[in-house]
């Protein structure tokens, strides 16, 4: 699905889309579907889904509900308890209006106390929710997730089947899935979009009653975004931010706005609101699907929760995998279990991630916006501070400078070291280190404060170790520096290295009709390197080679062509060694006589040899270069004579015997003749031109007039 | 009526020119309309200038007096047959060259005689120039006939009544000074001969020769023990440049111990290897089992090498080998084991002895012609 608006456009669509819902829902109910209303991130949504009915979010984010509640709770509740009382008592929020049932969960005080209420008006079914991750939590709350299963097949009529169960977990975990990708756009550096405007599609999507089709739309807006980042737009640099506390939504985004709206990015929202609920999905494959979706929902790290480890876990997660610069946690005023967790979450962040952070004590008032705005203003200021003592230009002026003056990789990472006192090294393909009289203690290699970035070419990696006070994100940033102006210098080596050797002797020439051997051949000296001669593959069907290592490095070459030509269509012709680059052409077109010499012949080889078509070579360009009158041909000629007058075959003969080195046995196999055929001939022949008092070299001679004008009488025809 | 004066001024004036022959043609021929043509002892053309019908002719073309244009010009001059002129440029009694006038006015026949006096003084220097590195200084037509002979394919048809068959070629390299090759001396193994100097070689062509003669001939080239290149006795006129290109391959092939005279059958594989010199030179042509024996040879005094081609020469005859290099048949299959152990190929296999030997002939033509004696 590719989306034609721009993101923009998308952005306020999806933060349009809760308003379009509220006519939608009543759409729905006329059609008869029923509407579940829900205000917790622990309701498994899959029991609605399954059963017919829409799970939605009901109301609780807005300020101008508060004071309606406070008729009846105390100020000094919750506002998010508060409002969403409000919206009930009130009537104000269309779903809470259309639900058929309400689900509340024993989480906090505050809402264990408001679902009392609420039953007075408006049927309400709460599950009991343990306050322990252990096992014997998990088995309780799987208790809870049936015993609510059985409620809904009662209250809804409706019989919840396995496979409508699976389907239910298959839809949300979709969903969950696209949404969770969406997220991640946000790790990206710089970040490609604002926080909140991924905020607005999460929240958007909520509200999207067409569950089939959600993820679709998700995921096109995941690749718009990803599209446009490759096209370069993106964010500047901004400090990047984790929010993390109570739920976010309507008016407490105020959060999000201010630290957007000074110049922060919100790269990750770890509330109900955001990541958290996307983390993890359910197990489909589970056979216990109930107790696959109880372990789902009761690992969301809420503060209700003692211990919280796996919202510390999740936060350690973000802050590395989203480069998170500092963490701003918001309490709402009267949240007693985040307010003190965020003792906890301090440490964690200052001590282990050593990154700044800090938590806003805010409710739905707009009454603090300044007041908010001013303390973030400054909390990023001091981010940003951390980082102007660093000046990234002239961390690119140092090592661009070195890279010109042709500084070594050491040199220049040891400058970049002294000037921005982070200890960074690089690991050679080899594992040497470059400098070497870096030392990083051992419990600073266990706090998972040390970076690493692999070279491209897998030709080592680069590693840096952060100090508390220097930002995640610069440190990064030289490393990339680093890592790329390594792989500059190997690559220009290389490229000498390999000009180098494409003039360094011996060379030959590899010539073959197809293109795919040639390739095979080339692709497999590629890939082993070593020791291996320097191959350039050209466009006219042939391979120059060279830094062959005389004859045993072109043995060696051969083995390696035979042994890919194994599988491979077609032949090869294997040149000699050569040693002055300058016969380069001429060698090539010599290599060409010899593969005409070759194709004239019946192709039966895959791999042939200059070194056996000396002969032939030589007879081919004598013929070539001489003519007809200057051949030693009185002997023939009488032959020929007597062949043509007595329409014998002895000019044929003579040639196969004269081949043959005047072996018997040999030229009459090569005649296919029986040895008492050929005696008679070569009798003739011996009283016509005495050829057994010729000497050899007067054999040779004559055989190779002979040769050469077979080749003069092939080139005319 | 013409005026002579009129040629001293423009001919005066061309000396200033750069192509001063060039000019002064042009000029006398746009005064006289008679063509004018400067032509070398050696047959060529120096300069010329004539009327568009002229032009056409053969001769001008190729930049040298062809045997048909020699007979029309001079021959028919001599016999009265044409309204040339032809005047003989001599130094110290030699004929330099010719200044002939084509196409003259008779009833001017003072003026272009005179004429004529004016332009052999004046191109004197020019031929001397051109002759400056001429051995002989042989007639004309002599010249005119062997350049025939050399330059066109079918001379044999033009040629075959003047020379009459069958032939024998020589070819002496000018470069070897030390030896004085005179023209009496050649004269002296053989009456019958034309001879046709270039810039590097001198090429004899003996004609009438016959089969009880030839070998007389070849006793007596032999025996003036010149530097020299001599061919097998052939018919046909026509195949005497290609006999020439073949014969100076086979003299382009240095040895130290070649003295005297090579004939061409005793030389004929050792002349056909010259041809692929461009691939050993030119293209690189080279076998790491002959190099690893031509550096065992260099390393350890060995003659492995040349053993290897005697013996691939004798058709892997080991005892007629052996006798050809007068060494006793063991040290033959001594040297033969030594030489496997170092090519590591096998030697005695018919495809491989023949390639070996085609390279090593083929390297040691390439070598020879890198000689110099």
């Amino acid at each position: 699905m590719k989306l034609i608006q721009d993101l923009p456009e998308i952005f306020e669509e999806f933060k349009e889309k809760r308003r379009q819902a509220f006519l939608e829902i009543k759409e729905y109910k006329d059609k008869g579907n029923p509407v579940v209303g829900m205000y917790c991130a622990y309701f498994p949504t899959e029991l609605a889904m399954a059963v017919g009915a829409i799970p939605v979010g009901l109301c609780s984010f807005a300020n101008e509900t508060v004071s309606a509640a406070e008729r009846e709770l105390p100020k000094s509740m919750c506002p998010l308890v508060k409002s969403s009382y409000g919206f009930a008592v009130e009537d104000k929020c269309p779903f809470f209006h259309f639900a058929d049932l309400v689900i509340g969960e024993t989480t906090c005080d505050g809402k264990k106390k408001m679902y009392e209420l609420m039953a007075e008006f408006k049927p309400v079914f709460v599950m009991e929710l343990p306050n322990s991750q252990s096992g014997k939590g998990i088995e309780f709350w799987k208790q809870e997730v049936l015993r609510t299963k059985e409620f809904f097949e009662e209250f809804f009529h409706v019989v919840i089947t396995d496979r409508m169960i699976r389907e239910a977990v298959h839809i949300s975990n979709e969903i969950r899935t696209s949404l969770k990708k969406l997220y991640e756009v946000m790790k990206l550096n710089p970040a490609p979009v604002l926080g909140g405007d991924i905020q607005k599609i999460v929240t958007g999507s909520k509200y999207r009653f067409d569950f089939q089709t959600t993820p679709e739309v998700v995921d096109a807006v995941t690749a718009k975004i990803l599209e446009e980042y490759d096209k370069g737009k993106m964010l500047e640099y901004r400090p990047r931010i984790l929010v993390t506390g109570c739920p976010i939504g309507g008016d407490s985004m105020k959060i999000i706005h201010e630290i957007e709206n000074n110049g922060g990015v919100v790269v990750a929202v770890e509330n109900c609101s955001g990541v958290k609920t996307l983390d993890q999905m359910i197990d489909e494959e589970e056979e216990d699907i109930y107790g696959a979706i109880a372990r789902r929902y009761l690992s969301t790290g809420c503060s209700i929760m003692t211990p919280n480890d796996n919202r510390i876990e999740l936060l350690g997660r973000i802050i590395d995998e989203y480069q998170v610069d500092g963490v701003v946690e918001m309490v709402l005023t009267g949240c007693h279990a985040t307010g003190a967790e965020s003792i906890y979450i301090r440490k964690f962040v200052n001590k282990e991630k050593g990154i700044p952070y800090i938590a806003i004590d805010t409710d739905y008032s707009p009454a603090d916006k300044g007041q908010i705005a001013t303390r973030l203003s400054a909390f990023i200021e001091m981010i940003q501070v951390q980082d102007d003592e660093l000046d990234m230009n002239y961390c690119y002026k140092i090592v661009l400078s070195g890279l010109t003056r042709g500084d070594s990789i050491n040199h220049i990472v040891k400058k970049v070291r002294d000037y921005t006192k982070i200890p960074i090294c690089i690991y050679d393909q080899r594992g040497r280190k470059i400098p070497d009289d870096l030392y990083i203690n051992k419990t600073d290699i266990k706090s998972e404060r040390i970076i690493e970035k692999v070279l491209e070419g897998n030709c080592g990696k680069i590693v840096a170790f952060i100090p508390p006070e220097k930002r995640r994100t610069n440190v990064l940033e030289i490393l990339d520096i680093l890592a790329k102006s390594y792989e500059l210098r190997e690559r220009s080596f290389c490229v000498q290295k390999l000009k180098a050797q494409q003039d360094t002797p011996d060379f030959l020439w590899v010539l073959s009709e197809s293109t795919q051997a040639l390739k095979a051949i080339y692709k497999g000296a590629s890939e082993i390197q070593a020791e291996m001669p320097c191959l350039v593959l050209h466009d006219d069907k042939s391979i120059f080679v060279s830094c062959v290592q005389g004859k045993d490095g072109r043995e060696k070459f051969i083995r390696l062509c035979e042994k890919y030509m194994e599988k491979v269509e077609g032949f090869l012709l294997i040149g000699n060694g050569f040693f002055d680059v300058h016969n380069k052409e001429n060698n090539k077109a010599m290599q060409y006589e010899i593969l005409k010499i070759i194709k004239r012949n019946k192709i039966r080889k895959k791999i042939y040899l200059t070194e056996n078509y000396y002969y032939e070579l030589a007879a081919a360009h004598i013929s070539k270069m001489t003519e007809k009158g200057i051949r030693y041909q009185n002997d023939l000629e009488c032959i020929k004579r007597e062949d043509e007058e007595k329409g014998k075959n002895l000019y044929e003969t003579l040639y196969w015997y004269l081949k043959m080195k005047r072996n018997i046995s040999q030229t009459a196999a090569s005649l296919k003749i029986h040895r008492n055929t050929l005696l008679p001939r070569i009798a003739r022949i011996n009283e016509l031109i005495a050829l057994d008092e010729k000497d050899g070299a007067e054999c040779e001679k004559l055989f190779l007039t002979m040769e050469v004008g077979l080749l003069g009488v092939n080139r005319i025809l | 009526m013409y005026n002579i004066d009129v040629c001293y001024k423009f001919i005066f004036g061309s000396m200033f020119e750069e192509m001063v022959l060039d000019d002064i043609a042009q000029k006398v021929y746009e005064y006289t309309r008679a063509g004018v043509f400067f032509v070398s002892c050696s047959g060529e053309i120096l300069a010329y200038s004539c009327g568009k019908e002229e032009r056409k002719a053969c001769s001008l073309k190729k930049g040298c007096l062809t045997f048909e244009d020699y007979k029309r010009i001079f021959d028919d001059t001599v016999s009265g047959k044409n309204q040339n002129l032809i005047f003989p440029v001599y130094h110290l009694k030699r004929v330099l060259g010719y200044v002939v006038l084509t196409h003259i006015n008779t009833e001017q026949q003072t003026f272009f005689r005179e004429l004529g006096r004016i332009l052999v003084q004046i191109s004197q220097e020019f031929f001397e120039e051109k002759g400056k590195n001429t051995f002989f200084h042989l007639p004309l037509k002599e010249q005119v006939i062997c350049r025939t002979i050399f330059a066109e394919k079918q001379c044999h048809k033009i040629l075959a009544d003047i020379l009459e068959g069958n032939y024998i070629i020589i070819i002496f390299p000018k470069e070897d000074i030390i030896q004085k090759i005179d023209y009496l001396t050649i004269n002296q193994a053989w009456k019958h001969l034309y001879v046709y100097e270039e810039e590097a070689y001198i090429t004899a062509v003996l004609y009438k020769v016959n089969d009880q003669k030839a070998q007389d001939v070849y006793n007596r080239i032999a025996n003036i023990n010149l530097s020299c290149c001599i061919s097998e006795m052939f018919g046909d006129l026509d195949v005497c440049r290609a006999k020439q290109d073949f014969l100076k391959h086979i003299m382009s092939i240095r040895r130290q111990e070649d003295v005297g005279m090579k004939r061409e059958k005793d030389w004929y594989m050792e002349g056909l290897f010259a041809y692929t010199s461009p691939l050993i030179k030119d293209a690189g042509l080279n076998d790491y089992s002959i190099s690893c024996l031509i550096e065992e040879d260099k390393k350890n005094n060995t003659e492995f090498y040349h053993t290897l081609k005697m013996y691939l020469l004798c058709e892997n005859n080991i005892t007629i080998a052996a006798k050809k290099l007068y060494i006793h048949r063991n040290t033959m299959v001594y040297r033969l084991k030594q030489i496997k152990s170092c090519i590591g190929l096998d030697f005695n296999d018919g495809d491989i002895s023949r390639g070996l030997l085609a390279f090593m002939m083929m390297h040691d033509a390439a070598e020879g012609q890198g000689n110099k004696q």
